[in-house]
């Protein structure tokens, strides 16, 4: 902490001593003041012990060239401009504060906090609203993603995808503001637009590329998130903005930073399964309802003598096959230094990440130069490099979108479905258990046939290793420069060009050996797939700006305008087959069989005309407006909204805002009570521009008749009409630093609308196409988010900052296309839906309303389902009984709004303690009201099918007048017991112990080590939820139409975390 | 991609000054796609793509053609496992949203052969020879062929000889045409093509590629049938039929009692079930489908009609009373010659069997339907109720042999022949027979539609049609024009056993619905029906003569609900 401190001062030093004689302001002579000066005076005083503060820098705000220092007493004068409203305090140590000039006795008096709380104060007041959030270096977080969830809680809603390392979260910013397209907030990185791939394809189901987690956590500077003036970056900023800022050299000596990290993370919470013997019972049951003439079924005999028993008596926990604990190490060396002419910050860094399930480890190596060169008096150049290459070990994760139809590949979930009386281990003919894996079982073949069989997942994790089996690697390189011309005092010239080259290449195998068939739906059964991956994505994008400045008295000016073109390419080939004929060839060869390609091949340009400018008058008034012009390959050719120029379409995004500081008006009477106010204002329009890169054109694809020869037909025909959605937002905010700026408190309102969803709307049939994209319907977007922290304790050895943040976000879809009045779609067992009225993407499904408990009462109730060839079935007793509107016939009619995914609040907590150079913080994180489908649970508790069931269903339905809310168990469920419903919508509110850190700094100070911190932290502790799966907090798509689905991805659990942090 | 980037950028620059437009900028290319501008077909190469194009599209609606024609007609009746929307198909309660209502996949066939025919380079030539003739012709066919299907489901449809190529030229409100109108323009628009050779593309995995394209007269009588173009119609099936290089005589495949004993006793021989093969020589065109879903289209006809592994033996049609009781009330002749004596006596079957009770009367139903109770394995969840209906393959047929000479047969008659229409039915088309059972005033005034070349059609390779499932019909006297009062009575009379004949041989096929309407449309002065009996009674007498549906049969009298409605 210190050392930033230090920097801070130099930096500062730096700045003040360029400063022309004049601005040396004597500060205990009385002098003559010229016309328009007035003298101010004060003291500062350290907050904690009330002692003054020798050596404190006070500037008048924004106009640093009038600048005074404290003497021993803490005292000082300074002379500014009769406009100048307020002072800016800052001291090595100490936390920066401006301050309010009491106009009537011409003083500002200032008590300083030590910067061991966490600032409440920017160097700059702005029009808009942003937030920032410093990055802290201690955590073993592969991916900035966590620490927006535990620094921005209310600011952003974060939701980790799974506990796979590095694989990041869902974020969302300002509600849901789009429908099908994308609904994340734009990224930016060092001043660069990232095309996160968001919603490209996978080969490995569950898993997401996350592109953050190729930049290492430990260059990062900080993160900032713009809740407004997102003008600026034109068709692509209604989503939110969230800019990310690396590390920069801030120090002209040397300074090397090492850090090494271990962390330790515990097996995670998983469903309670059945036992072997529980099982049993439950699979003959269940082989009495598939029709079977079969009396004798190997695995029911009891006779320990028989030739099979072995096989069908074990007692087999599979999870501890494929769960374990997992250590992961990373390690980072950080150098900074130049000199006047170059400085550089170089960081490399290596981490080794394992998962809690078996082969899903990730390694990275990471490398970063950031440099500033001065090459002449006008002209700075940066030049920032970086590389980074992550590796990964993969397999299938979580419940497949389609489980009943297709063969279970994900081992997370073999672990929990397979029969616990197996063992992976095979018998010999002596009945003693060998060392050779069992393959796929097939206790099922003489009843279900092979359709019912599972793989041995030891089986598949060990045959499946291998680096042309199941893998993926990601390479991702930046180059930036950008020379910085400075024409004269107020206008600068600067071009930011930057490529990225992001190539990613998988493979995917299931082994032949362990598995079952492979079922391809409606074709045929195979014995393997395999696949191989490759995509590149390159983005150039050219930045041209033009930055003036320009103070008059009280007015100041500052405009930037300029154009940014930015083109990307996205280009994936995919390759699969099936039938290796061995596991020793997993590569994709001609002797495959079903072979097939698929590719992808999204090219976009976009270019933007921007202006924005800022004007403050006094440090009361703030404005700030902005226009950007946005034009892009996306949009259709014939837009009806916009601008059409140079014969294209450009879409114009207009925004304004305003502030106002209260507390410097000069009316305002300085008090303990409120130190700071302001209140800011604003309206933005906004754009989205994801739309599919092709939609506005006509095209043909190619197609392929009797697997012989290729034909071309009309795919596409181009909407070209087609446009970015457009979001307008007011937004009201206020800052609020009160009791002597020991708590500090900010609220954001927002209001919007998205307008022109894009939305797949049916063609007139004379088209032949049947649907095409198009931009129809609106949804509306209010919330808030307020955070507040008070600095509790302010002792001279002991100081302690509590705080929350609460966010809150109400969506309303307000017209959809076609006049429609709700859309539904299937996906992942749940029907979702969305309704004018309502908030996207609620659960919709039947209501239940317990079990018959008797054949009488289902009989009363006389309710019945209709067949597809319209034959009644009626309930009976053991069957769930649904509610029905109007009729006894349970059909789609009688399906309600059963669930809705969106929370009611959410946000954060924290404490922070600091003793001397012991530091303590926790974060808790919490989510309100926000339903979950357990998709998992339907799939563990539908008692259909011969997986593994968990132990509430030793609590199903078996014999007449039984009271139970498990249904009865029936192979295939004809009754669609197991059917979408309220069984498995459960409240997935939750707050959780996020993360404690614990860390010490040694005070050493030698000619070989400037520092030394050890730090542990321990994240996941504790959890407060109903919730029943393994971890209420999983994002299984970006889509906002999947949100708050369970599909049993691996959960975050436990895990311990030591690290050393040594300044060279 | 540094120099395009450079580019971009100095444009983009430029344009801020100098207002240069920038619209091609922003056109990029695709490795994926072909854009619309980038497929001007201007070159050799570009033919074959477009054709596959069609073909595929094609395979959207070959079950359709077959399930609409059929399912809706009086010959098949639904089982209770047929889904809901079948069932609406054949009770003509099939709204828009039916899964067989999708004109769109019609019209996608229609767009991509209207992008090809208004753009293609006909010009262009190669060793002197027009580069895209072929294709040119086969397109026109392949969309004069949709817009009949269209016509026959729909009534009226908008018509369309442009391409559509953007959001607004699809929602434009185009002009209706009925099948008459729609007739009308496209014989015109087929005339010139009669002679046009198939594209040759030799074998397509595994078919003959030459089966693909549907010939371009029998689309011209189909459509000079509809349009009540009788003599014209006529001309053209029996310029198919007769052509010189490639005579296409009825052949013998039947199903008949054996001549050899003076019983009904076992099993009729059956050539009759063996000929719908797409590889045979009776199919003359289908649309070809894909042979595993993993490729694309398969058919799914056999899954509708017969038992298969896929929808677990259970069926979702079968024959319809009507059609047993039309096959059974058919008197099956047999011509026995005793070998010891040398007499030769006629023999009738009789109206019952003991081995098969489709035995009876017509044996083509018999012939190509199978049914068997089978043993549920240890796994009940397929039908013990196991059915084969032998007319369904991989392919979906568009044009056979007896059906062409069936529509011939329909048009002779309606042209004023009805004698020689009769003479397709039980006698078949050789001089002989033409000279003998033909009066000669009819043969006058037919001039060349009664040309038969003596040497390409003999008693060896020619069959009267009613004779390939009932026996010797030419030597049945029971199977005669019973005399009428007038020549108008005698075609009706003749049209009525030609609409049997169609039912006997082409139940299943796809056809019946139409043949019932086109029927229905000759008897009401073409256009202005007035009375629908004719299709009103048949299809709501599907069930057989005890279970007439009259609510079907009230609806049925007005013309618009034969149609599908229209989104």
């Amino acid at each position: 902490m210190k050392l930033v401190s230090g920097i801070i001062l130099s930096l500062f030093t730096v700045m003040v001593y360029t400063q022309d004689a004049s601005s040396q302001i004597p500060q205990r002579k009385t002098i003559t003041l010229e016309k328009g000066m007035k003298q101010v005076t004060g003291q500062v005083l350290d907050a904690s012990t009330g002692e003054p503060l020798v050596g404190v820098q006070i500037l008048a705000y924004d106009k640093s060239k009038y600048a005074a220092m404290t003497n021993e007493e803490g005292k000082y004068t300074i002379i500014v401009p009769d406009f100048v409203t307020s002072l800016t305090a800052r001291a090595d140590g100490f936390g920066l504060i401006i301050c309010p000039i009491d106009t009537k006795n011409k003083q500002a008096n200032v008590k300083l906090y030590t910067d061991e709380f966490s600032p409440m104060y920017d160097f700059k007041i702005k029009a808009t609203k942003e937030k920032t959030a410093s990055i802290n270096s201690m955590n073993a977080d592969l991916s900035v993603d966590q620490q927006v969830q535990i620094n921005l809680g209310a600011d952003v809603r974060s939701i980790v995808r799974s506990g796979q390392q590095g694989i990041g979260a869902m974020f969302l910013m300002n509600g849901l503001n789009s429908l099908v397209s994308n609904a994340q907030p734009l990224v930016v990185i060092d001043g660069v637009i990232m095309d996160m791939q968001y919603n490209r394809a996978s080969i490995h189901d569950g898993f997401y590329n996350n592109l953050l987690a190729n930049i290492n956590v430990s260059d990062i500077e900080n993160v900032t998130v713009l809740k407004n003036g997102t003008a600026l970056y034109g068709a692509k900023g209604a989503n939110g903005v969230m800019l990310i800022n690396t590390k920069r050299n801030k120090s002209m000596a040397t300074k090397i930073d090492v850090d090494i990290t271990g962390s330790f993370e515990n097996v995670p919470n998983l469903p309670d399964m059945m036992d072997a013997t529980d099982y049993r019972y439950y699979a003959s049951e269940l082989l009495g309802t598939t029709g079977t003439k079969l009396t004798e079924f190997k695995f029911l005999k009891s006779d320990p003598n028989y030739f099979y028993y072995k096989q069908y008596h074990n007692n087999t926990d599979w999870k501890k096959q494929v769960y374990r604990d997992a250590f992961s190490q990373s390690y980072g060396i950080n150098v900074q230094g130049g000199d006047d002419v170059a400085s550089y910050n170089l960081s490399v860094g290596y981490a080794n990440a394992n998962s809690t399930l078996n082969n899903f480890n990730m390694t990275r190596f990471n490398l970063r130069l950031n440099s500033d060169i001065n090459l002449s008096r006008n002209l700075d150049v940066r030049f920032d490099a970086s590389y980074s290459d992550v590796n990964r070990d993969l397999r299938d994760d979580g419940v497949a979108e389609n489980v009943a139809k297709s063969t279970v590949t994900s081992v997370g979930l073999l672990s929990l479905i397979k029969s616990p009386f197996l063992s992976p281990y095979q018998y010999d003919v002596y009945g003693n258990q060998s060392s050779f894996l069992s393959d796929a079982d097939d206790y099922l073949n003489e009843v279900i046939g092979s359709e019912a069989s599972l793989a041995n997942p030891s089986s598949m994790l060990y045959y499946g290793e291998g680096l042309n089996k199941n893998n993926f690697g990601n390479r991702m390189i930046n180059l930036a420069i950008t020379p910085i011309y400075k024409l004269n005092q107020n206008l600068t010239l600067r071009e930011h060009f930057n490529f990225t080259l992001i190539n990613t290449n998988s493979n995917y195998y299931t082994p032949l050996r362990g598995m079952p068939s492979l079922i391809i739906e409606d074709v045929t059964t195979v014995e393997n797939v395999a696949k191989s991956m490759s995509s590149h994505a390159n983005t150039f994008s050219s930045d041209t700006r033009l930055d003036w400045t320009k103070s008059y008295n009280s007015h100041n000016v500052h405009f930037t305008g300029g154009l940014r073109v930015y083109n990307t390419l996205y280009a994936m080939n995919m390759l699969q087959g099936y039938n290796t004929g061995n596991d020793k060839t997993p590569n994709i060869n001609t002797s495959l069989s079903y072979k097939s390609t698929t590719g992808v091949d999204d090219k976009s340009l976009s270019m933007t005309y921007y202006a924005l400018g800022d004007y403050n008058f006094s440090g009361k008034y703030f404005l700030s407006g902005g226009l950007s012009m946005e034009a892009s390959s996306r949009f259709g050719s014939d837009v009806d909204a916009g601008l059409k120029m140079f014969g294209v379409s450009w879409g114009l995004f207009p925004s304004i805002q305003g502030s106002w500081v209260a507390t410097n008006e000069e009316w305002f009477k300085s008090n303990s009570l409120v130190n700071f106010l302001k209140v800011n204002v604003g309206y933005d329009i906004s754009g989205n521009d994801d739309l599919d890169c092709t939609a506005s054109r006509t095209y043909f694809g190619a197609v392929r008749l009797l697997n012989a020869v290729d034909g071309l037909v009309i795919s596409n025909i181009g909407n070209t009409k087609l446009k970015w959605e457009t979001t307008k937002r007011f937004t009201f905010g206020t800052d609020m630093n009160l009791l002597e700026n020991r708590m500090n408190m900010s609220i954001n309102l927002f209001k919007s609308q998205t307008d022109n969803l894009l939305s797949l709307k049916s063609m007139d049939y004379v088209g032949g196409i049947g649907r095409m994209w198009s931009n129809d319907g609106t949804l509306a977007n209010m919330g808030y988010d307020v955070s507040v922290k008070v600095r509790l304790l302010n002792l001279k050895n002991m100081k302690m900052e509590v705080g929350a943040s609460l966010g809150h976000y109400e969506n309303e879809l307000t017209r959809l296309p076609n006049n429609a009045t709700s859309s539904i779609s299937e996906m992942y067992g749940a029907t979702i839906l969305s309704k004018v009225g309502s908030p996207i993407g609620l659960f919709y499904g039947y209501q239940t309303n317990g079990v018959y408990s008797t054949t009488k009462d289902a009989r009363d109730d006389g309710k019945y389902i209709v067949l597809k060839n319209g034959a009644k079935k009626y309930f009976k007793a053991g069957d769930i009984n649904y509610v029905s509107n109007n009729d006894q016939e349970i059909n789609e009619s009688d399906r309600a709004v059963i669930g809705n995914p969106n929370p009611d609040f959410y946000g954060n907590l924290f404490a922070n303690l600091s003793l001397k150079n012991l530091k303590l913080s926790a974060v808790f994180n919490y989510s309100l009201g926000n339903d979950i489908f357990n998709y998992q649970r339907m799939v563990l508790e539908g008692g259909s099918n011969f997986y593994n069931q968990t132990t509430a269903l030793n609590n199903r339905w078996t014999t007449e007048g039984q009271i139970t809310d498990i249904p009865v168990i029936t192979y295939q469920d004809p009754m669609g017991n197991s059917r979408f419903s309220d069984r498995w919508i459960e409240d997935g509110s939750y707050l959780r112990l996020k993360t404690v850190t614990l860390s010490y700094t040694w005070p050493i100070h030698n000619t070989y080590i400037q520092g030394l911190t050890v730090w542990g932290s321990a994240n996941n502790l504790w959890m407060l939820t109903k919730y029943l799966g393994s971890d209420p907090e999983t994002s299984i798509s970006n889509d906002v139409l999947l949100q708050g689905i369970d599909r049993g991805l691996l959960p975050q659990s436990r895990n311990f975390a030591l690290g050393l942090k040594i300044n060279i | 991609m540094n120099k395009k980037l450079l580019l971009y950028f100095s444009v983009g620059i430029l344009s801020l000054t100098s207002l240069t437009g920038c619209q091609g900028l922003f056109n990029l290319d695709s490795e994926q796609v072909l854009f619309v501008e980038d497929n001007p077909l201007d070159a050799p190469t570009d033919t074959v793509y477009s054709v596959i194009g069609v073909l595929n599209k094609l395979q959207r609606i070959a079950d359709r053609t077959v399930l609409l024609g059929e399912i809706r007609g009086d010959l098949v009746s639904l089982t209770p496992d047929a889904s809901l929307q079948l069932q609406a198909l054949a009770d003509f309660t099939a709204g828009t949203d039916n899964e067989y209502n999708a004109p769109e996949d019609y019209y996608a066939v229609i767009n991509n052969c209207n992008y090809f025919i208004a753009n293609v380079d006909t010009s262009l030539k190669k060793r002197n020879s027009p580069v895209f003739m072929k294709e040119y012709a086969a397109i026109k066919t392949f969309r004069a062929w949709t817009y009949l299907q269209l016509a026959q489901i729909y009534g009226s449809v908008p018509f369309i000889t442009e391409p559509i190529l953007t959001e607004k030229q699809a929602s434009v409100n185009y002009e209706k045409k009925d099948i008459k109108a729609i007739a009308a323009y496209f014989v015109e628009d087929l005339k010139p093509y009669i002679n046009t050779p198939f594209p040759s593309y030799g074998s397509i995995g595994g078919s003959s590629s030459q089966s693909f394209f549907i010939p371009v007269r029998l689309l011209l009588g189909d459509l000079c049938l509809w349009a009540g173009r009788y003599i014209d119609a006529a001309t053209y099936y029996h310029d198919y039929l007769t052509m010189l290089n490639r005579p296409m005589p009825t052949q013998l495949s039947r199903t008949q009692w054996t001549n050899s004993t003076n019983t009904f006793e076992g099993y009729p021989s059956n050539n009759f079930g063996n000929i719908f093969s797409a590889t045979g020589t009776e199919v003359l065109s289908y649309i070809p489908m894909e042979s595993t879903r993993f490729n694309g289209l398969v058919s799914d006809l056999v899954n509708v009609f017969n038992s298969t592994t896929l929808n677990k033996n259970f069926y979702q049609a079968t024959f319809s009373n009507a059609l047993k009781e039309l096959s059974k009330s058919q008197s099956n002749c047999k011509v026995y010659e005793n070998t010891l004596t040398s007499t030769r006596d006629t023999l009738f079957a009789p109206s019952e069997n003991n081995i098969n009770n489709l035995f009876v009367g017509d044996l083509r139903l018999a012939a190509v339907y199978n049914h068997a109770t089978v043993s549920n394995n240890s796994f009940n969840t397929y039908s013990t109720s196991y059915q084969t209906i032998s007319k369904f393959g991989a392919q979906v047929y568009t044009y056979r042999r007896s059906v062409i000479y069936l529509r011939y047969a329909e048009a002779m008659n309606r042209a004023g022949f009805p004698k020689a229409a009769f003479a397709v039915l039980k006698y078949g088309l050789t001089v002989g027979n033409i000279g003998k059972y033909v009066d000669s005033t009819e043969i006058r005034a037919a001039g060349n539609l009664l040309a038969w070349d003596n040497n390409a059609f003999t008693s060896l390779n020619t069959l009267g049609i009613h004779s390939k499932g009932s026996g010797e019909a030419n030597a049945n006297k029971h199977y005669v024009i019973q005399p009428q009062a007038t020549k108008a009575d005698s075609i009706d009379f003749v049209e009525d056993l030609i609409c049997d004949e169609m039912a006997l041989e082409s139940a299943f096929e796809g056809y019946r619905f139409y043949d019932l309407m086109r029927i229905t449309m000759h008897r009401n002065d073409l256009y202005n029906t007035s009375d629908n009996d004719y299709l009103a009674s048949k299809v709501a007498g599907r069930k057989g003569a005890t279970q007439f549906n009259q609510d079907l049969y009230d609806d049925l009298k007005i013309q618009t609900n034969w149609y599908l409605p229209l989104k």
